[in-house]
């Protein structure tokens, strides 16, 4: 799974904000507010990763179970789908 | 209040692509994403407010001056003056954008600034150059 190159992280002085440029500007209409958990996993993303991958490197990143991770991952790329952030 | 202020009031910061050609060249029809904040006091000359006009439409124009209690705006690809645009009326100020990929900060970009003050420093310059333009073929798009 990859983020999209038409969609960039842009960190601003107190905030992270996904900016959609070029052909998904045109379809994508929102604003993506991100936390500095998920500025992690979008940095993942961005690199490209699998969904057993981010669940690894948020688990050795944050002490949190492991439940929680994959519900969180699960949610985020959901989300990610539904918007068509992601390629797959 | 319309969608981008309900968007910015909640958010702080909005990013959409603009459609029109009122602010060509530098922001082009539905081609550039703009990253609007809500500001922080009044408008600077030369900043780019988004504000709503009387009849509830949402602009994206450039401040030209800054009186008391209004703004002069115009469009980067215009010539006529919309003067006494109130304070109260601006929501946002855009203080980025994309154009080919690339991010232009506007607070920090010593060359958009430069570009900005010489696009803006005479209407009657900035009407002959785009006669000209015309006269060549190049459109606002």
């Amino acid at each position: 799974m990859k983020i999209k190159s038409d969609f960039i992280l842009r960190k601003m002085d107190d905030m992270c904000i996904v900016v959609a440029v070029g052909e998904s500007a045109k379809t994508f209409n929102g604003v993506i507010n991100l936390n500095s958990t998920a500025v992690f996993m979008w940095e993942k993303l961005s690199a490209g990763c699998t969904r057993q991958e981010l669940i690894d490197a948020l688990t050795g990143e944050y002490d949190v179970q492991e439940e929680v991770v994959e519900r969180d991952v699960d949610k985020l790329i959901d989300k990610l789908r539904a918007e068509n952030i992601i390629d797959e | 209040m319309n969608d981008y202020q309900r968007v910015l009031q909640k958010n702080g910061v909005l990013s959409f692509t603009p459609g029109g050609i009122s602010m060509w060249p530098i922001i082009s029809n539905r081609a550039d994403t703009v990253i609007i904040e809500v500001p922080k006091g009044i408008l600077k000359k030369y900043d780019v407010a988004f504000y709503t006009r009387e009849s509830g439409q949402p602009v994206l124009h450039r401040v030209l001056k800054v009186n008391e209690d209004s703004y002069d705006m115009c469009g980067d690809s215009q010539t006529a003056v919309e003067k006494g645009v109130p304070h109260s009326a601006v929501f946002g100020v855009m203080t980025g954008y994309y154009k080919n990929g690339k991010f232009i900060d506007c607070r920090k970009n010593v060359f958009y600034k430069c570009v900005v003050r010489l696009w803006s420093c005479s209407i009657f310059l900035r009407r002959c150059l785009l006669k000209a333009f015309s006269l060549v073929g190049i459109k606002a798009k």
